[in-house]
């Protein structure tokens, strides 16, 4: 569509702010037509409708003072006519249309172009301008004389720091002159900028990723050896049970501030994780409300005999973990509490399905802790419940290897870390002295 | 007339250089008595409290009492102009709004004076009462700052632990853990190495490293470094000046957030 055609058809709403550069830009006009158009509309409008129309112009020369260059924009032909006198080597373009008096939400003030196409004709192309400079992203035309790039500057005086250099081919043709200065200040500047937005960015990612760049991630097989090093690692390998429990031990201390959600969550999720909700809801001060939440639990895990055996070690060996890592006084009194919990959950198994419980053996083994034995289950269950089993009670024993020991006092004085430097604050050494 | 002169200036040198990371300006009270400067640190955790007895001055003089800001950047600055032996002298008239620094060497063949801009600082005086330490512990005060500057690597925070048995420093952060243990020392030939616990009740308390360490830039002053400190109260770093006062540096404990 054409710029008189959309003129015409009233496409175009002189309600709001009109900018020249937004014409040039949609309807790929040179600078001239644009404004030949628009005048000759304006002025038609303005005899048919008696509608004014108020026009702002850019004007762009160099300072009375020597100043150096100036570009503004001014509102109306009257200060113009002013701006014009006060500069030297002024020229001026219509900038924007709007109808006066009746102008809604302004368009931006200024509003540089974003696209520029202009195929001159008869332009011989010089060696060096083969290539096109591209910065940002944007080709950088070279600048002609009869090119229409407009594209304004500022409101406001801003263009001292542009080069003179750079106007001398827009002298060549005055008629057309645009601002082209501006355009070349803009994409100086911009790109400069984002240039060192970008470059610092580049920067960074070189410093961070120089030397992943050199080197490819290692091979599965050749990464374990580094992971037997860690103490953590050789219990990874363990068994998955063990992983996710130690995994999820950090965050246990987290999870103790909203045991309710924790439940919740615990009810959706599959019966590994059931091994937190255990502990989590032991470890809580033993409520109705909890207890009831423990037998919900227990229901919807159905057999419960696989997950709860699970649940019910792993705490003991996490409770054991942790009492291993606290003052020396600690251990005694919490293995015992440990087992006398133990022994409340197995008492409440036991009254949840009497039937079962009449062929449950339970027994204390070596270690002092009670293992129940459901032969009901031993079909389908045996390998697992056996697995599980054998590894809480290693993990829980006594005499466990270092291994397995360290790495939950590390997590354990991680999380003791972690609780201690929240609940510390600074004083304030004025609230202990009275002012004189 | 306030005129106040020092043998050899080296002891003015560490003391500005003990202060001067702490406050950036301070008031000397200057008296019949002596000088006092008492400031808090900018972040109000802290407070140093210097004292230097007329009588441990060569020559003292202080006809009325004067107040005397300075900037101890500036005072430092000033200072390291004067070699270690030479004589130092500080003068102000009454009402003065600058104050001279005159080095002596001690062949008296070179005298330099600096004149230095008195300034006019609104600082709080606090009154610090009379405590009855639950612990004093003291200790060689390079072994202080070494354990200060070790246990900074850990944590911000130090926590101090005082018992019958010794004094336990203890930090904890995502390097690890570090526990330093002084026993008090049974015997020892030179006094300066000894550790000395007095304890009513055992204390710990939890303290910023960040403080501790520009505590122990008073090192220099003693040999000893006393810690006196009761629960709920501020420790209290205090180092010697020999035949001249001391320093003492209060340090806020870090207490319990109840908020979170």
């Amino acid at each position: 569509m054409s710029l008189q055609q959309a003129l015409d058809d009233c496409l175009i709403d002189f309600d709001r702010r009109v900018l020249v550069t937004d014409l040039l830009e949609k309807y790929k006009l040179t600078y001239k037509e644009a404004h030949e158009t628009l005048e000759a509309h304006i002025k038609e409008q303005e005899r048919a409708n008696t509608n004014k129309f108020e026009k702002r112009f850019l004007v762009h020369g160099m300072k009375a003072n020597g100043d150096g260059e100036l570009y503004t924009i001014v509102q109306g032909e009257d200060k113009l006519k002013e701006w014009l006198d006060k500069l030297q080597n002024s020229q001026s373009q219509l900038y924007s249309v709007e109808i006066a008096g009746g102008s809604k939400t302004a368009a931006p003030i200024f509003k540089p172009m974003q696209h520029v196409e202009v195929k001159l004709a008869k332009l011989e192309q010089r060696a060096g301008a083969a290539t096109k400079p591209v910065a940002n992203g944007v080709d950088h035309k070279p600048l002609n004389g009869n090119a229409v790039t407009t594209k304004p500057a500022g409101v406001k005086v801003e263009p001292t720091k542009a080069t003179g250099s750079k106007l001398e081919p827009t002298n060549s043709t005055s008629s057309k002159v645009e601002s082209t200065t501006s355009t070349e200040e803009q994409k100086k500047s911009s790109p400069t900028e984002q240039k060192g937005g970008k470059g610092k960015a580049a920067v960074a990612a070189t410093k961070k990723g120089s030397i992943n760049s050199f080197f490819s991630a290692a091979p599965a097989g050749k990464a374990q050896p580094p992971k037997e090093t860690k103490p953590a690692a050789a219990s990874k390998a363990a068994s998955g049970s063990m992983e996710n429990f130690l995994k999820k031990q950090p965050t246990s201390s987290e999870s103790k501030k909203s045991p309710t959600e924790s439940v919740k969550k615990e009810l959706t999720a599959a019966a590994n994780t059931s091994v937190q909700l255990f502990d989590d809801v032991e470890s809580e001060a033993s409520s109705d409300e909890e207890e009831k939440l423990d037998k919900l639990r227990r229901k919807v895990v159905g057999s419960g005999d696989e997950s709860d055996d699970g649940g019910t070690k792993p705490t003991t060996s996490k409770r054991r973990r942790i009492s291993d890592s606290e003052d020396e006084e600690q251990p005694q009194k919490k293995s015992t509490e440990t087992q006398s919990k133990q022994q409340q959950q197995e008492e409440e198994k036991e009254a949840m399905d009497v039937d079962a419980a009449a062929t449950n053996e339970t027994f204390l083994d070596d270690d002092g802790f009670v293992i129940t034995v459901r032969p009901k289950k031993q079909t389908q269950a045996a390998a697992a419940a056996t697995k599980k089993k054998t590894s809480p009670t290693a993990a829980a024993s006594s005499a466990p290897t270092t291994k397995k020991k360290s790495p939950p006092a590390a997590a354990t004085k991680a999380g003791k870390l972690a609780k201690e430097t929240p609940k510390t604050k600074q004083s304030n050494i004025s609230s202990f002295f009275t002012k004189k | 007339m306030f005129e106040a002169r020092l043998g050899q200036a080296t002891i003015l040198k560490k003391i500005l250089d003990a202060i001067k990371d702490l406050l950036n300006e301070g008031t000397f009270d200057c008296s019949d008595s002596g000088i006092q400067l008492q400031a808090m640190d900018n972040s109000h955790v802290s407070l140093v409290s210097l004292t230097l007895r007329s009588d441990g001055f060569d020559k003292f003089r202080c006809d009325r009492n004067l107040s005397m800001g300075m900037n101890l950047g500036s005072m430092a600055k000033i200072l390291k102009c004067a070699n270690n032996e030479d004589n130092v002298t500080m003068k102000a008239q009454d009402n003065a709004d600058t104050v001279t620094i005159m080095f002596e060497s001690a062949n008296q063949e070179k005298v330099s004076d600096y004149e230095m801009k008195l300034m006019n600082l609104d600082q709080e005086h606090l009154g610090i009462p009379e405590t009855d330490y639950s612990c004093v512990v003291r200790m060689p005060a390079m072994e202080f700052a070494r354990i200060c500057r070790d246990l900074a690597q850990f944590s911000e925070s130090v926590v101090i632990c005082c018992t019958k048995e010794g004094v336990k420093f203890s930090a904890s952060g995502d390097v690890g853990t570090a526990n330093i243990k002084l026993a008090q020392t049974g015997s020892v030939d030179k006094e300066e190495e000894a550790v000395i616990i007095d304890m009513q009740e055992p204390v710990t308390l939890t303290f910023a490293c960040r403080y501790l360490n520009a505590f122990t830039k008073a090192t220099p002053l003693s040999t000893q470094v006393q810690l006196s400190m009761c629960a709920d109260v501020p420790l209290v770093v205090e180092y010697a000046i020999k035949d001249l006062g001391h320093i003492r540096y209060y340090l806020a404990p870090k207490i319990e957030d109840n908020e979170t």
